[in-house]
């Protein structure tokens, strides 16, 4: 079996959407800068903390075989590196298919900034926009930082096939058990 | 407690860990971290701070009680402002001062400065009394030793007990209504108790919100099998995972609460061992309660009957049930009754006085109970030692080395208003304080600043109060110098300097020495731990509670009376209570309707509320890039589907909010986590400020203001082009006069 795209999904039962997963997001992928401290920018986090009545948590990039977006992607900036899905950002047109293609509502589109300052269309008068989505942190050596950085401890990092594996174990003990009886 | 800290874990991405590794072997930078507690919610966390050449780079969660290695997002990324961002206003760094309020403020030297105050300060006591003198503490990030010596300033050198702090405007009534009850008025239990009771009555109150790592406590008393009872008006987060929500009518919580007792006592679940041994009072409130059946309650609650019986079926019959509160409490004209009917259903029931139950009033500020500890407040000494006890006094006096010490309770801070209007107050010395944005009725508030002959003001950073003064003293900020803070549950916590200033600042303390130093009273220190020496060798339940042993322990829970003592966790062991007779008083009253209800021209409710990126005025999270750029002017206003779509209002659309005092600007979270006909805005934004909207009716024991209900009405922005532009000139124009670098960035 092909290994299934891993991705970080958030417990609606421990949300409490104080979102420091947001801002460890942003900071994470701020290569120029170090910290929070140098933090130049707007924040542009890559998962979103999403109230409805109901329940509260982050929504991000589930990583889907099939990647809708990058399907959709006609400049093919959205592709499969691995199991994770990423977006060549200098290649985006800011067409928005791959928003409209995502069923979660993932991608984002978000001004480019260069030393703190927006990139201007010249001939537009327009910011330059691209695609923004969940990276799984795939530079950081300790993985996502959302799943690390949450103090209600609501975020993990769901490995498919290790998820099946261990369900299928649990079963195993539950049925044994029922023979017991 | 420091050590060398080769790595910042806040950003591991591969490319800044290099960076870092590099500066670190050609040795041009040493890393350290400096265990302290977070400068915000009062949880009292604990963090590292992380210091390369004398700045600030990074926190990381500490191993504290409260916080256990978690931050919330404010305890990880809300240390930059030490650094002087200028993103909303500029640091202080000298002191400035105007001789004629039509000039405009100019930087002179300390000397200078001192002077001027204290010959102004003189000449108005001479000519009208010391009791035409204000001063405030400050419950944020300067500390208990500060207010110790600020309160002793006001009353052995000035000689009155006008001396006050924000916990007026928060939880004032809890300590007012408390008192009376239990005989203190703190939180009975600790935090980490929440997470082993086995029910939770969360009145009023959004933890995941105000203090996050406090609600992580609420998830895991849930997961842990404990049942939850929320009462709010909105379906906060509590409200989502709780057994029971009570979605009362905004301002009705008194009718609400003698509601609870009254159907405890037609079920017979109280408690009358406990009520027969341990309290007084039981027969009168009985009688109170008596005419609240849950039936007649709803008509002015709107809580269905039978939801009362199973919370009141819950909260009786659970082996430990714990009562949390905040705002949704105390910020009421009608507060400091229902602080004293939610103690008075512990006595009713016996839930408390034993682990994990009891009442819980959360704290907000890092150091708003260290403010109330230390005195800083108009009717009491440090330990809550009451001025108009001459026994109290006689002592105070003979350890501050002065003939006597007034004995008139002073004038709190809501009270200034109309203090200076009545011509009864003319200076004001201000201490980390914003009170042009953080009290009601701003326009109010503005004109009593005006008219004062006399404004101190003394901070870290410009804000819309310091435009006021006539002379501004800069001290160190939270991070720049040590102490220690009171978290909300009576937790003593050491917290550390990390790096010195820049600029020509000082210690607060220090300022506040080297005035009284002017009017010939020795107020001097060598540090902050003599200070502490001398207060606690002043305070019975403090005596025990010193630097040794908060570094020894982590943390001391007073009360702490000798050497051997290491706190107390949970208050009132055996039902011992600290009233005069040692027993519990029952207090119950009638209900009565907020000061400005809706009516035809002002349809709806306004209540403000807390949200968890910013923190208080916004001076300090505000010049924070993280935090900033995460929610920003003019802020928003939650408001119900239902009336958004009444008022052709889309949700991030800009919209109008008018009271009968002002009227601002504010943008719509359309949001189907409210009820119709009532909209909530949080206190931090200029431009969409919800103090100019509030009115100044205030409780009449606690003199807390009703920020949680008056009457506005809204209305859509046809132009939104034209508000977005009008709201970007506002702003800039705001953020230049506070000294900020307004650059291009949207």
């Amino acid at each position: 079996m092909e290994k299934l795209s891993p991705f970080v999904v958030g417990d609606g039962e421990k949300c409490i959407g104080c979102k420091a997963c947001e801002v460890a997001c942003h900071v994470s992928h701020n290569v120029e800068g170090i910290t929070a401290g140098n933090i130049d920018t707007p924040v542009f986090p890559k998962l979103f903390v999403t109230r409805v009545e109901e329940v509260t948590m982050p929504v991000q990039c589930h990583h889907c075989e099939d990647a809708p977006c990058a399907q959709a992607c006609l400049e093919k900036a959205i592709y499969f590196e691995d199991d994770k899905v990423l977006i060549q950002t200098e290649k985006c047109k800011g067409c928005k298919d791959c928003l409209v293609a995502c069923p979660f509502g993932a991608v984002e589109l978000v001004p480019r900034f260069v030393k703190g300052k927006e990139v201007i269309q010249e001939n537009l008068g327009k910011p330059v926009l691209y695609g923004n989505k969940c990276d799984l942190c795939y530079t950081r050596e300790k993985g996502p930082i959302c799943v690390e950085t949450c103090p209600q401890q609501a975020l993990r990092l769901v490995e498919p096939h290790k998820e099946k594996k261990e369900k299928n174990k649990k079963a195993v003990a539950t049925i044994i058990g029922m023979f017991k009886k | 407690m420091v050590a060398s800290c080769l790595l910042i874990s806040l950003n591991n991405s591969p490319s800044a860990l290099y960076k870092l590794q590099v500066h670190y072997k050609r040795g041009r930078s040493e890393l350290k971290k400096v265990l302290t507690v977070c400068p915000y919610c009062g949880s009292g966390c604990q963090l590292y701070l992380c210091v390369e050449n004398n700045r600030v780079v990074g926190a990381e969660p500490a191993n504290g009680p409260i916080n256990e290695g978690e931050l919330c997002l404010k305890g990880y990324y809300g240390w930059d402002f030490l650094n002087d961002t200028k993103i909303l206003s500029k640091r202080l760094t000298k002191p400035m001062l105007r001789y004629n309020r039509n000039e405009s403020l100019h930087e002179v030297e300390w000397d200078e400065a001192l002077d001027y105050v204290a010959d102004r300060l003189k000449a108005i006591k001479e000519k009208y009394g010391p009791d035409a003198i204000m001063g405030t503490g400050s419950a944020r990030g300067t500390g208990n030793e500060t207010n110790y010596v600020m309160q002793k300033f006001m009353r052995a050198v000035i000689g009155t007990n006008n001396v006050d702090h924000c916990a007026r405007v928060c939880h004032g009534p809890s300590v007012a209504g408390l008192t009376t009850i239990f005989g203190s008025g703190a939180m009975s239990n600790s935090i980490p108790e929440i997470e082993n009771a086995d029910c939770l009555l969360i009145f009023g109150y959004n933890a995941a919100d105000a203090h996050p790592l406090v609600a992580k406590r609420i998830v895991r008393a849930k997961q842990k099998g404990a049942k939850l009872i929320v009462v709010d008006p909105r379906r906060t987060e509590a409200a989502r995972i709780s057994d029971l929500w009570l979605q009362l009518k905004n301002g009705s919580n008194m009718a609400l609460v003698n509601s609870f007792a009254n159907l405890i006592l037609a079920k017979g679940w109280q408690n009358d061992k406990f009520i027969a041994n341990f309290t007084e009072g039981f027969a009168d409130y009985r009688k109170t309660v008596e005419h609240y059946t849950p039936e007649y309650a709803q008509s002015i609650t709107g809580i269905d009957p039978k939801l009362v019986e199973e919370a009141m079926k819950i909260y009786t019959h659970s082996k430990n049930s714990f009562i949390l509160w905040g705002m949704g409490v105390t910020q009421f004209g009608q507060a400091v009754d229902v602080v004293k009917g939610l103690g008075s259903l512990c006595l009713l029931t016996g839930q408390i006085g034993k682990p994990s139950s009891g009442v819980g009033p959360v704290r907000g500020q890092n150091n708003v109970q260290g403010a109330c500890d230390m005195g800083a407040l108009p009717n009491v000494y440090p330990g809550y030692q009451a001025v108009t006890d001459a026994a109290n006094r006689k002592k105070f006096a003979k350890a501050w080395g002065v003939d006597q010490l007034p004995d008139k309770v002073g004038f709190t801070i809501t009270e200034v208003p109309h203090a200076v209007a009545a011509g009864k107050l003319k200076a004001f010395y201000i201490i980390g304080e914003d009170p042009a944005q953080s009290d009601p009725d701003s326009a109010g508030l503005r004109k009593a600043l005006t008219d004062l002959e006399f404004v101190v003001f003394q901070d870290i950073f410009m804000n819309k109060t310091a435009h006021f003064a006539d002379v501004i003293l800069p001290a160190t900020s939270w991070g720049e110098h040590g102490g220690v803070f009171s978290g909300a549950d009576r937790r003593f916590q050491r917290f550390r300097k990390a790096v010195d200033a820049n600029g020509d600042v000082k210690d607060d303390w220090v300022i506040i020495g080297e005035l009284a130093k002017r009017f010939g009273y020795e107020l001097t220190y060598k540090d902050t731990e003599e200070i502490w020496n001398e207060l606690i060798s002043l305070c019975p339940s403090y005596a025990g509670a010193t630097y040794e042993k908060m570094e020894r322990q982590g943390s001391v829970l007073w009360p702490c009376r000798t050497k051997e003592d290491t706190g107390t966790d949970y208050l009132f062991k055996g039902n011992v209570f600290q009233t005069a007779s040692k027993k519990g008083i029952f207090f119950a009253t009638a209900w009565r309707a907020p000061a400005e209800v809706p009516d035809e021209e002002y349809p709806t409710v306004l209540c403000t509320v807390r949200e968890v990126g910013h923190y208080s005025s916004r001076t300090m999270t505000g010049n924070c890039w993280g935090l900033s750029k995460l929610a920003d002017e003019p802020g928003y206003i939650q408001i119900s589907e239902e009336d958004a779509a009444r008022l052709g209002i889309e949700d991030e659309e800009l919209m109008r909010v008018t009271s009968r005092r002002g009227s601002v600007m504010s943008r719509a979270k359309v949001s189907d986590r409210v009820k119709a006909g009532a909209v909530y805005m949080t206190y931090q934004w200029w431009i969409g400020a919800c103090n100019e909207l509030t009115i100044d009716n205030l409780d009449p024991i606690s003199k807390t203001p009703e920020y949680k209900y008056c009457a506005v009405k809204l209305e859509a922005i046809e132009d939104q082009a034209q508000a977005e532009q009008q709201l970007v000139t506002l702003y800039d124009n705001m953020k230049r006069k506070m000294g900020a670098e307004v650059s291009n960035i949207k």
